[in-house]
């Protein structure tokens, strides 16, 4: 029973871990700003805590603040970073209509299937921290199963505990490795330059293809140096220089 | 299980199907060339529509002197593909033996790579430049560029012609027009090549995708019977009024040469569509700028009650056959109760026998200002009817829609506790509040949770190798064990209380030193074992000397009277003991 009560407080010291102090007073003071109708001010606010805090609410006020002050593209951008954090969420698709709605471009990249909206409902339920306690509670599972069979002699449940808590702990830490990964490495961005340029290759000397409107939301297929391969929707793809698109990134 | 498997092999058979149709190679026209000569590096896509012209920035002992892309079709076996070539005119910067590595594209999320080269640069000029075909067919407009004609013994008779059609010469502005380009050949087409531009000024044109296979139909012509394939199709929309020129456009084809071995490469010729022109004119007075077409609009909300500090979505729709494109949606205007938001636009085309049809759909989101009955009003869309040459209007119905609850003051009157406000719908009035929390801060990042994820995997790594390795290696090791018992021994000694007991603690060393059992330890064996190990007679004797008193002394009373005789006798034992342990085998 002791040893139930040391493992539960460990992992709800690591689950208190994740709420940070301080930030929430701050967050309320730039809600304040955005009230009164001092949007500047506000994002300032935002914009100091999104240095070290990444948050789906947050992110979705900048994106309002950015609307408020007629940066549409960098709205655009930071509802899509909310959208990363919450998928799903009405109001940030309600307001990334309204965004796109404004736009030039409507060009729009090819709908999730019905097994990719799945995968990231799942996602959005199993996050990296709970990935996290999870193959730590495998590992305790594993773990007790090693010290029952080593002490009681081989017994069947013991041998398949181990087998199982071992396969799923491989399988949550390779599953847990590329959710960090995929989070860093966001493979979406926004175009922010206007009269943005598709060539048919990285280099200046490569044939341009298409002009792209600020605020297209693109994918990335391959970065050579300072240009990268996009693709805008089911037709349009080429190379852009790197410094007319800013990544959704969440880092 | 076996099910499943089969279920499982099956639905992993299936999964590379998509990318088998998709190729990307590349090829070389020469592996040997002069430094004056150029080399023909040409990439073939095969199935990618519209791919990104590869870069060869990377071929560095070459310059690409010049490009050009063209697409084609190729029958081969009835079945044909779509090709995309992509020619590089490469010179070589120096003599040598210089190489084209492989080159990537990725698709889909699939890579593929061509094969490198080697190519052998020597001085001067090597390449042979192909003769020109004098002959000429009687349906030859341009002449024939196949390489290989003197080579030939009795080459075919080439019958081959292109011609375009179009729907209707006099139309209105804006009217869709069908082009079609038609071969008529009564010779084995391999490939068909677009090689001239098909951009046609004045008009607003939607090419038709190449399709995958292409059906022939036969058509007699002077006696004569031709296959005939439609082998591209336009949607035209003229932009200007006036006389409009649809230039001719031109190809290279690919002729199947039976004279030739089976392995010959195919005969290549080029052709042109004829040229042709249309009349276009406006439309009259007030319709000048209407759509032309066959056009209906429709409006439908997806929901008919709604709260008022909700958004509601009106979809409208104009669908038909038209210039879809270029087609301006009537909007909606704010109204007395309600505020419209600005619309997302979709358009979609499909490709249909006797023009593009499609359709034009507008989100407008829309919120309330007041509860109650709220009438949105229809819209009116008019548009040209060129098949019944009048003006129509197409009109979307009202919409009726109820309006329920109370409008909240913007961030008024909520209690941040709450968690704010995040209503369905909530549009960008509306920010988030209550407390957040730091999505990006991860448990796997903080050192407590490194720590203790790294002593529960120490300590369930600790029992197998304590228990597989460390008992039966180390602690059960014989040398091990040997060196443990006389330390054992030894300590047992200093701890001893009886004399008799002496007798059972040697014997239980000699049991695990020598490896005899109990019941075959006596004096004689003792003597012989310790003469084997080369100790000494008289450690030997005094050893023997002790274990009988100690045997002895249980069953009568010792020689050892005091306390310290007998500690004296136990420290003289050890250092017998330690003396011996080291010879002993």
């Amino acid at each position: 029973m002791k040893k139930v009560i040391v493992v539960l407080t460990l992992i709800i010291i690591m689950i208190s871990f994740i709420f940070p102090t301080g930030i929430n007073s701050r967050f309320a003071v730039g809600n304040e700003y955005y009230e009164n109708g001092e949007y500047q001010k506000a994002l300032e606010v935002y914009l100091e805590i999104a240095e070290n805090t990444g948050s789906w609410k947050l992110f979705f006020n900048i994106g309002n603040s950015y609307f408020k002050i007629g940066d549409i593209v960098r709205s655009k951008i930071n509802y899509l970073k909310a959208e990363r954090l919450n998928p799903f969420d009405k109001s940030i698709e309600q307001n990334l209509r309204i965004i796109d709605g404004l736009l030039d471009n409507r060009v729009n990249l090819p709908e999730s299937d019905f097994l990719t909206k799945t995968l990231i409902r799942f996602e959005s339920f199993l996050t990296i921290n709970v990935l996290s306690v999870l193959i730590l509670i495998i590992l305790f599972i594993f773990s007790f199963f090693t010290f029952k069979l080593v002490r009681s002699g081989r017994s069947k449940i013991y041998i398949y505990g181990i087998l199982i808590s071992f396969i799923l702990l491989l399988f949550f830490s390779f599953y847990h490795i590329h959710r960090v990964n995929n989070f860093y490495n966001n493979k979406y961005a926004v175009i922010v330059a206007p009269n943005s340029q598709l060539r048919s290759g990285p280099g200046e000397e490569n044939t341009i293809l298409f002009e792209i409107n600020p605020g297209v939301t693109i994918r990335i297929i391959d970065e050579h140096r300072d240009w990268v391969q996009i693709t805008a929707s089911t037709e349009i793809a080429g190379w852009i220089e790197r410094e007319n698109i800013e990544k959704i990134s969440l880092q | 299980m076996k099910k499943y498997l089969a279920i499982l092999f099956f639905l992993i058979s299936i999964i590379p199907l998509d990318s088998a149709d998709v190729e990307f190679t590349a090829s070389v026209d020469a592996e040997m060339i002069g430094l004056e000569d150029y080399l023909i590096y040409t990439i073939t896509f095969k199935g990618i529509q519209n791919p990104v012209q590869p870069d060869l920035s990377e071929i560095g002992d070459f310059n690409v002197i010049q490009t050009s892309r063209s697409s084609e079709f190729r029958f081969i076996n009835g079945v044909s593909s779509s090709y995309v070539n992509f020619l590089y005119y490469l010179a070589p910067l120096k003599e040598g033996a210089l190489v084209i590595p492989p080159l990537k594209y990725v698709h889909n999320n699939n890579i593929f790579k061509t094969q490198g080269f080697k190519i052998v640069v020597v001085k001067g000029n090597i390449k042979k430049i192909a003769p020109k075909n004098n002959r000429r067919s009687m349906f030859d407009l341009d002449e024939d560029l196949s390489p290989f004609k003197s080579f030939r013994s009795a080459p075919q008779e080439i019958d081959v012609k292109l011609r375009a059609k179009i729907s209707k010469k006099l139309a209105l502005v804006g009217e869709q027009l069908i082009y079609r380009i038609l071969l008529y050949s009564r010779n084995r087409i391999e490939s068909v090549n677009l090689i001239s531009g098909q951009s046609f000024p004045g008009f607003w044109q939607e090419w038709y995708p190449v399709s995958k296979s292409i059906d022939g139909a036969s058509e007699v012509i002077d006696g004569k019977n031709y296959q005939v394939y439609e082998i591209r199709k336009a949607a035209l929309f003229p932009s200007k009024e006036g006389e409009l020129l649809i230039p001719s456009v031109r190809f290279e084809l690919s002729l199947s040469d039976n004279s030739f071995s089976f392995f010959s490469t195919p005969r290549k010729i080029t052709r042109s569509t004829n040229s042709i022109r249309i009349s276009a004119e406006n439309l009259s007075g007030n319709s000048i700028n209407l759509p032309v077409g066959r056009l209906n609009i429709t409006a439908k909300s997806d929901k008919n009650s709604i709260d008022i500090n909700e958004l509601l979505t009106i979809t409208v729709e104009v669908k038909g056959f038209g210039n879809i494109k270029m087609l301006k949606i009537p909007e909606f205007k704010n109204g007395k109760f309600f505020k419209v938001f600005p619309s997302k636009i979709t358009r979609k085309t499909s490709f249909k026998d006797n023009g593009i049809f499609g359709n034009v759909i507008t989100e407008v989101p829309v919120s309330f200002k007041e509860p109650g009955v709220v009438i949105i009003p229809s819209l009116e869309f008019k548009y040209y009817d060129p098949l019944e040459s009048e003006i129509k209007i197409s009109k979307s119905r009202e919409l009726s829609i109820n309006v329920t609850g109370n409008r909240e003051e913007y961030l008024s009157d909520i209690n941040p506790v709450s968690g704010g406000i995040s209503k369905i719908g909530s549009d960008i009035d509306f920010i988030k509040k209550g407390t957040i929390k730091d999505q990006k801060r991860f448990i796997y990042k903080s050192v407590l949770f490194r720590i203790v994820l790294f002593l529960v995997f120490m300590v369930s790594l600790s029992f197998p190798i304590y228990e597989y390795f460390i008992k039966s290696h180390i602690l059960g090791n014989k040398k091990y064990i040997k060196k443990r018992v006389v330390q054992s021994l030894l300590k047992k000694l200093d701890n001893l209380k009886e004399y008799g007991d002496v007798f059972q603690i040697i014997e239980g060393y000699l049991e695990v030193k020598t490896g005899m059992r109990r019941s075959e330890i006596n004096n004689n064996r003792i003597e012989n074992l310790f003469y084997s190990s080369g100790i000494s007679k008289n450690d030997t004797e005094e050893f023997l000397r002790i274990r009988t008193e100690s045997e002895l002394s249980r069953f009568s009373p010792s020689t050892i009277k005091t306390f310290s005789q007998f500690k004296i006798e136990i420290t003289e034992l050890k250092n017998l003991i330690k003396r011996i342990d080291l010879k002993l085998k």
